[in-house]
């Protein structure tokens, strides 16, 4: 059982966040569609799967509550920076209005407030546009729960989103309480969704895949962790989503990110082929694979243009030597020339 | 057919490529000049540890790493404070895929300590939560996030943790105040290896 000490000290998974507070509404404006499909209502034809549209498929072991946000597309940019406009100048008007106010204060000599400070470009900013496209997956309306055959309970989840590529932020909730949960701000991942496909995550974020090594790498705190049975990745969906093909998703190594919620600060375990540390430098291994296949290839090539080159040389000095074989034919023809010159009778000379 | 001197430009750029793997998003470190490292006023850290109980090591800390500049002291401290208070302070690694100027990815954004706009956006999400739970989650932070660094952590007396940090709950100290703390306890983090033990992480 995870204990709220776990949780604060921010090593969750994906862990039962429901269980310590109850559900608010997010805090952050939700702008970017996302509908949650629960089985019940797919079975009775309430919904249906989209061609359109993309879902992210996860198996916990608990409730939860995920974030992800998708990246932004150039008119996301476009429709934040003129939000950012619209802010900066309703600001601007709000300062003016505080500044006049506080003027007439200092000029009555009433108790004066602190004066007012202009927000300018320099300074003035709206929230991060990812919390603009924040996804946020449960924990209400799972798309099914249960026991599996070894009686651990399960609850998946499956979310109506637009196409695109999607970062996992983190088990983030927010709560009347104030907002619980640890953003994978110092090392997290990336990965596609496919119109008309489900992106399975399978129970991936369970974290039961990594070993003590990794988690000690993902947080100081590992030692006080509860004991954890390692097993793979199940990436499998449900029969019940064959409407649909689906596809693992293709994890992305992700730098670091902004505490947009002042949360507790964590990063993912590193994971084999996508993502490692140097500290707290986060690599991209498929970069780093990408680049090594690269110089390979490239050693090969040089391998094979020095090998060509040997060859070149060769077939050079044997032509060489051959040239140098006709000459010596000729030296010797010429030789055998001069000698019947000089074998012939001298001519007459003139008296 | 290619030359060996054409092939040894080609993989040229591979020396590049390595850096390209690692995703940096910090913005660029401050440096400063032995003097200015030299003003920074070193704090006392030698007490009696016999005198502090295990348990206040949980509040009371430092960290300190091995061959580290100032410089390098610094720009972690100060990026771990700012990543514990919720300020925006990394450019994005994959800015240039937004295409476009983000007035919230200021390079100036975590030199300065932080942008405003980046308290008043994370304020909304948690302004109920008490001030003792803020100031517990910050202390969790800097020790997660200089624990990544590859920082020992050590304890100190509370007067002496005193002199160079400061705590925040729901407000947040003069920047001035801030950034002096912040600068001692990066000489520390770069200064003379601490004879006490090191704490667990």
């Amino acid at each position: 059982m995870i204990t709220l000490n776990a949780i604060s000290k921010g090593f969750t998974g994906l862990v039962g966040l429901a269980a310590l507070a109850t559900m608010s509404a997010p805090a952050a404006a939700q702008e970017v569609y996302e509908e949650p499909i629960e089985l019940k209502n797919l079975q009775k034809g309430k919904v249906t799967l989209k061609q359109d549209k993309g879902y992210i498929f996860f198996d916990a072991a608990e409730r939860t509550s995920l974030l992800f946000f998708r990246t932004p597309l150039e008119e996301d940019v476009r429709a934040y920076e003129a939000a950012w406009e619209e802010a900066l100048v309703k600001a601007q008007e709000k300062y003016e209005r505080h500044l006049r106010a506080y003027e007439a204060k200092a000029k009555r000599g009433n108790r004066v407030p602190d004066k007012p400070v202009e927000p300018t470009r320099e300074t003035f900013s709206i929230s991060d546009i990812e919390t603009k496209l924040m996804v946020t997956v449960g924990p209400q309306y799972v798309f099914d729960k249960g026991k599996s055959a070894d009686g651990t309970r399960f609850y998946q989840y499956l979310e109506e989103v637009e196409p695109g590529e999607y970062t996992y932020y983190g088990a983030i909730m927010f709560t009347d309480q104030g907002t619980l949960g640890a953003c994978k701000c110092m090392g997290t991942f990336k990965f596609e969704v496919k119109a008309g496909e489900i992106t399975s995550l399978g129970d991936f974020l369970n974290m039961s895949w990594a070993d003590d090594a990794a988690m000690r790498k993902a947080t100081p705190f590992w030692p006080d962790m509860p004991e954890r049975v390692l097993k793979p990745t199940d990436w499998s969906i449900p029969e019940s989503l064959n409407a649909l093909p689906a596809a693992q998703a293709e994890l992305h190594a992700v730098g670091k990110l902004n505490n947009f919620y002042r949360v507790i600060v964590s990063r993912m375990p590193e994971i084999d082929g996508v993502l490692r540390y140097e500290r707290d430098t986060v690599i991209d291994v498929r970069a780093e694979i990408a680049a090594a296949e690269e110089a390979e290839a490239l050693a090969k090539a040089e391998a094979e243009a020095e090998a060509a080159a040997a060859a070149a040389a060769a077939a050079q000095a044997q032509a060489e030597a051959e040239g140098e074989g006709e000459t010596a034919a000729e030296v010797a023809e010429a030789s055998e020339v001069e000698e019947e010159a000089s074998s012939a009778p001298a001519p007459a000379t003139e008296p | 057919m290619l030359s060996k001197q054409l092939l040894t430009l080609l993989l040229l750029p591979l020396a590049g490529v390595a850096h390209a793997q690692a995703i940096k998003n910090e913005p660029p470190m401050q440096t400063f000049t032995p003097e200015e490292i030299a003003a920074i006023e070193m704090p006392g850290l030698a007490f009696d540890t016999a005198s502090v109980k295990a348990k206040d090591y949980e509040k009371y800390f430092y960290f300190h790493r091995p061959d580290t500049s100032f410089d390098q002291a610094y720009a972690d401290v100060l990026e771990c404070d700012s990543l514990s208070s919720g300020i925006n302070f990394y450019r994005y690694a994959d800015v240039s895929q937004y295409q476009v100027y983000n007035p919230n990815i200021s390079p100036m954004a975590g030199a300065v300590g932080g942008a405003i706009g980046g308290i008043l956006g994370s304020l909304i999400g948690d302004a109920i939560h008490g001030s003792a739970e803020r100031r517990k989650r910050k202390r969790i932070n800097i020790r997660n996030c200089m624990y990544y660094k590859g920082y020992d952590r050590y304890g100190l007396e509370r007067s002496l943790w005193k002199a160079f940090h400061f705590e925040e709950g729901m407000g947040r100290k003069d920047e001035e105040i801030r950034i002096a703390a912040l600068k001692q306890q990066a000489r520390v983090a770069s200064g003379p290896k601490p004879t006490t033990e090191v704490l667990v992480p």
